[in-house]
């Protein structure tokens, strides 16, 4: 390989290559396009939050981008409709201004690319406003998929239209199942599966550990009653993992541990039933065993005549090298 | 051994090609120095030390019977004289280390991990016979070398923060065959040579034996591998 790329010749050949293979690729960034930040999926608390509350989730843009409209000449204004619609309706041909979310005019020599909100005077974008522009309704369990869609019009005719989907999960995930719980030094090493028959697969978890109350009667097969939850301590993994080290905790304190899945759209599982029984208890690590075990070794720098030989030669080494031009 | 060159210098003869002797300009000899980068495998002899009890011994207990993979880049400089090859004086540096897990107190498996690394460094002094690719137009060159060696090692535990660190000192020899790629494509070694300098490239089989345990101290680990280390490296000569 390295004789390969040593040649020249073959680097041109090479580079001749990436720019033919490369070619499409920039073809595709030009194509029409349509996105959302954040692009979602959506849960059903965003579904369900009251319009301009905390709760509700700010569209910070809808950047989209066409080919300019045909027949489109420089000093051209076009007026442009984004609007949000019911699963099923075509944004080509869509002449419903109830579905709008704004509209404005798009000067050619801007090319073809907008933003929404972007003006001044374009107030802030919420889920709910899309939610609502599209006269969707946050029930049942099944994903709520509403197009967005963007129409650039000569007079009242669409001439272009780029559209994309934004999805709002309303189901949750399978409760995880077969929740395994190891004792750690200070740690319990929690493993568990995915659970099945759910609508929508988990994107992470939510491991959570509740020390036990002490009036609980059966801490090694704890019940619900059993756990603190007030102090119970929980982690989010950031992706689909299925174990996790659960650490600071303290040895020998019996502890309950449950299990959620969530989804991608936020919305969580049930925990996994019934808790499972931890205790962190002391570990030894290979030092600690090796010396339980009788081995002699103290740690620190080693003695002998090696160290300083070593760096007797490496310190002549340098020596040669810096005398030889 | 001595069958084992024999042999080894009838199959790279075998495998040159004839327009070996009508291009010599490829094999001139000399050189400054070389790099290389090794891979192999070890374990370090740990259970082998007197005193020792239980069962498993701890490093059996904690790694298993497995030999995890060692990386080690060494270069090295060529003295002024040569005997029927290079003599070279180098230093290397490596990396090792070993993942685990902990026992409870009961002597038990944790699901904790533990781990034990290693960064050895070695001094080095190499007879490299070449020769045998330079006069003769065999491609499989044997060498010699023998080091000091320092291995600094730590322990990490369930946390992952290190529990224990330290550093024990030894020695090795050994050595090994280089296969020479430049009669694969002489224009392109020559073209390489020309272009940044490299010589020769060859591919290693190393054997090397380790004693490092602080030259036989009672309170050191052992680090000796338990066998002699097989390596397989990229050697380049400048």
């Amino acid at each position: 390989m390295a004789f390969a790329l040593h040649s020249s010749g073959a680097m041109l050949r090479c580079f001749s290559l990436l720019a033919v293979l490369a070619a499409p690729l920039v073809g595709l960034a030009q194509t029409a396009s349509l996105t959302l930040t954040p692009p979602g999926p959506f849960g059903r608390a965003d579904c369900g939050a009251v319009a301009g509350s905390a709760d509700d989730v700010q569209i910070s843009s809808i950047d989209w981008q066409v080919a300019p409209p045909s027949g489109s000449l420089p000093g051209t204004d076009w007026t442009y409709k984004v609007k949000a619609l019911p699963s099923g309706v075509n944004c080509t041909t869509d002449g419903d201004d109830t579905n709008m979310i704004n509209q404005s005019t798009l000067h050619w020599s801007t090319g073809s690319k907008g933003s929404y909100p972007g003006g001044s005077t374009d107030g802030a974008l919420f889920l709910s406003k899309i939610i609502s522009k599209s006269k969707s309704v946050c029930t049942g369990t099944s994903d709520l998929i509403i197009t967005v869609c963007v129409q650039l019009l000569s007079g009242s005719t669409i001439n272009t239209s780029i559209s994309s989907t934004v999805t709002i999960q309303l189901a949750p995930p399978a409760a995880p199942t077969g929740v395994v719980v190891a004792p750690g030094m200070e740690a319990l090493n929690v493993s568990w599966s995915e659970g099945s028959g759910g609508s929508v697969a988990s994107a992470k978890y939510r491991v959570e550990v509740s020390p036990l109350l002490a009036t609980c009667a059966t801490p090694l097969a704890p019940t619900v009653a059993c756990l603190d939850l007030p102090n119970a301590r929980t982690y989010t993994t950031p992706t689909a993992t299925t174990s996790y080290r659960f650490g600071g905790l303290v040895n020998g304190t019996d502890y309950g541990v449950r299990v959620y899945g969530i989804s991608a759209g936020g919305n969580d599982s049930l925990p996994s039933a019934p808790p499972v029984h931890g205790q962190p208890v002391p570990v030894n690590d290979f030092w600690q065993q090796y010396q339980a075990q009788g081995g002699l070794e103290t740690g620190g720098c080693g003695g002998g005549p090696a160290g300083l030989v070593s760096l007797l030669t490496l310190a002549g080494l340098a020596l040669g090298l810096r005398r030889r031009p | 051994m001595s069958r084992l060159v024999l042999a080894a210098a009838l199959l790279g003869a075998a495998l040159a090609p004839p327009a070996r002797a009508a291009d010599p300009a490829d094999r001139s000899e000399g050189g400054t120095g070389s790099v290389e980068l090794r891979v192999g495998n070890y374990r370090p002899s740990i259970d082998a030390e007197p005193g020792l009890k239980g069962s498993p011994l701890p490093y059996q207990r904690a790694f298993g019977g497995g030999r995890p993979t060692s990386f080690k880049l060494h270069m090295a400089k060529a003295l002024p004289w040569r005997a029927a090859g290079a003599i070279e004086l180098g230093a290397g540096v490596g990396y090792w280390t070993a993942k685990g897990h902990g026992s409870l107190l009961s002597g038990d498996p944790s699901t904790d991990p533990t781990t034990f690394s290693i960064v050895p460094l070695e001094v080095t002094a190499t007879w490299r016979l070449d020769l045998v690719w330079e006069r003769l137009g065999v491609p499989l060159v044997p060498y010699a070398r023998a080091s000091l060696q320092r291995y600094n090692w730590w322990i990490t535990g369930s946390s992952g923060s290190t529990s224990k660190s330290g550093a024990t000192n030894g020695y090795g020899y050994g050595g090994g065959l280089a296969l020479v790629l430049d009669f694969l494509d002489p224009t392109l070694a020559r073209e390489l040579q020309a272009d940044s300098g490299i010589r020769h490239t060859m591919l290693t089989v190393d054997l090397q034996q380790t004693k490092v345990d602080d030259f036989g101290s009672k309170t050191s680990f052992d680090l000796s591998d338990t066998k002699a280390t097989l390596s397989l490296g990229l050697l380049f000569v400048f």
